[in-house]
């Protein structure tokens, strides 16, 4: 990967997704949704990523044109419902965003020499990087479990009801073995590329916290300072009762 | 916990087979928490397992609230199945630990409360206990151990108990209808919410008992499942 100017340190990528994620999914995160959307504009930009941006924009744009304008343009509950259901897709994609900006500048092993100087213990970081690397793996699992399913004839809320036991037993058990196959073949590599060796791995370039990451927690906590600004002015219009 | 000098667990125990016979029983009973590198990748993917099982299943609550508790109780039971294979493959001591905090902090990373988080490693805690009570060998020790960490399900609805008005703010909650969230409220009293962590727990042995005979019938035989009592951790 090429070396684009000022580099973000990886635990400044993680910290920036984990507290995205943390302040819009909350209750009352509705008020951090446009900085997070800044923030997400902000990294894709800063890593010259255009075709990201191109996809953070649109998404975000027709999310927010699906909240915001929908419902007063044509109203009527499924205007309305769509308009709820887009909101909450809202506060996934701007932390997806945030997110897209950590996977696509950071291979795995910069990843990893990251959480070890974040002093992370490495039965943490190495168990959760295989989950976050298998989700996937296993939701598509499940999807290839339930299709094979409903092609016996095997799904259906009578027999679900009349057999549970058989219909868990038919979900999860070739759910599991078909994952644990792919489990055993990532312990062998793991192992093969010295994984639970004695000595600490190093790595070629060294995480080490620079300008570039004091800059960007400047510019988070202007966001953070200026969109609970925004939310305490709007709590308390909304308390004196001039938005109802 | 993150010490990896040790060989793999699932290879007869480092420590059993250093002590010599003569050795205190206290020092056999002294559980180890070092992981080897298959402990680390089944503790990763068993929890990737139990949240797609979890979700798969929780989808069905969109119906109506009734339905979402119904689909929360069925979920207790089949991630079971899972939990008890990772019980079963790995018996050592600090797994279950490190497979409540990356559960957890991916749902709150979704939007779970902070409470539900601290219950589940807590919980994780307490069962990490009664396993080691049995000796990592029992399996009325982890049908229990199951049945005390499944209680996790209670903690998602834990702000039902003192901030209803703040549940009911959360996104996901924001997401479902007026009616949904006005059925939700009404069904949702403290009875009902005690019952149900009441009946998370049952759940939890049922599915223990489940993931049990589900071990003998498919996984051992498959070798996915080791055949025999566990060494000594």
């Amino acid at each position: 990967m090429r070396v684009r100017g000022w580099r973000l340190d990886p635990r400044t990528r993680v910290a920036l997704v984990l507290l995205t994620s943390l302040a819009v999914m909350r209750p009352g995160g509705e008020v951090h949704v446009p900085a997070a959307a800044g923030l997400a504009l902000g990294l894709a930009v800063a890593s010259r990523a255009w075709r990201r941006l191109l996809v953070v924009v649109v998404v975000l744009g027709a999310l927010t044109l699906l909240v915001t304008v929908l419902p007063a343009a044509v109203p009527h509950p499924v205007t309305a419902a769509l308009a709820v259901a887009s909101a909450f897709a809202l506060r996934f994609a701007v932390v997806a965003g945030v997110a897209a900006h950590l996977v696509a500048t950071t291979p795995p092993g910069e990843l990893v020499a990251g959480l070890r100087a974040a002093r992370l213990p490495r039965s943490l970081t190495v168990s959760a990087a295989v989950m976050l690397r298998f989700l996937p793996v296993v939701a598509a699992e499940a999807a290839a479990v339930v299709d094979a399913m409903r092609l016996r004839g095997l799904l259906g809320w009578r027999r679900a009801l009349r057999s549970p036991v058989a219909t868990s037993e038919r979900f999860v058990v070739p759910l599991v073995a078909s994952s644990l196959r792919a489990a055993e073949d990532l312990s062998a590599s793991a192992l093969l590329r010295g994984l639970g060796g004695a000595h600490r791995p190093t790595a070629l370039r060294a995480p080490r916290l620079g300008p570039a990451d004091a800059l960007c927690a400047a510019a988070v906590a202007a966001l953070a300072l200026s969109s609970g600004l925004v939310g305490a002015l709007v709590g308390a219009w909304s308390g004196s009762g001039t938005l109802r | 916990m993150s010490t990896p000098a040790t060989p793999p667990s699932t290879s007869p125990t480092p420590s059993a087979a250093a002590t010599p016979s003569a050795a205190p029983d206290r020092a056999r009973r002294r559980p180890s928490f070092s992981m080897s590198p298959r402990d680390l990748v089944d503790v990763g993917v068993f929890a990737a397992l139990y949240i797609v099982v979890i979700f798969a299943i929780n989808m069905l609550g969109y119906v109506n609230p009734l339905v979402m508790l119904m689909a929360l109780l069925v979920s207790v039971v089949v991630s079971s199945v899972p939990f008890m294979l990772l019980v079963a493959r790995t018996r050592h001591a600090g797994v279950l630990t490190l497979f409540a905090v990356l559960v957890a902090g991916l749902l709150l990373v979704l939007g779970h409360p902070p409470v539900s988080f601290a219950l589940t490693v807590a919980l994780a805690v307490v069962a990490e206990v009664v396993l080691w009570l049995g000796r990592y060998r029992s399996r009325a020790a982890s049908v229990m151990a199951c049945g005390v960490f499944s209680a996790w399900f209670a903690g998602p609805l834990l702000p039902l108990f003192y901030d209803r008005q703040g549940y009911f703010a959360t996104p996901s909650m924001q997401a479902m209808s007026p009616d949904y969230r006005a059925a939700m409220d009404a069904l949702f009293s403290v009875p009902v919410l005690l019952a149900f962590d009441v009946l998370a727990f049952v759940s939890g042995l049922l599915g223990g008992l489940l993931g049990l005979a589900l071990l003998r019938k498919h996984f051992v035989k498959a070798g996915l499942a080791p055949a025999g009592p566990a060494p000594r951790p």
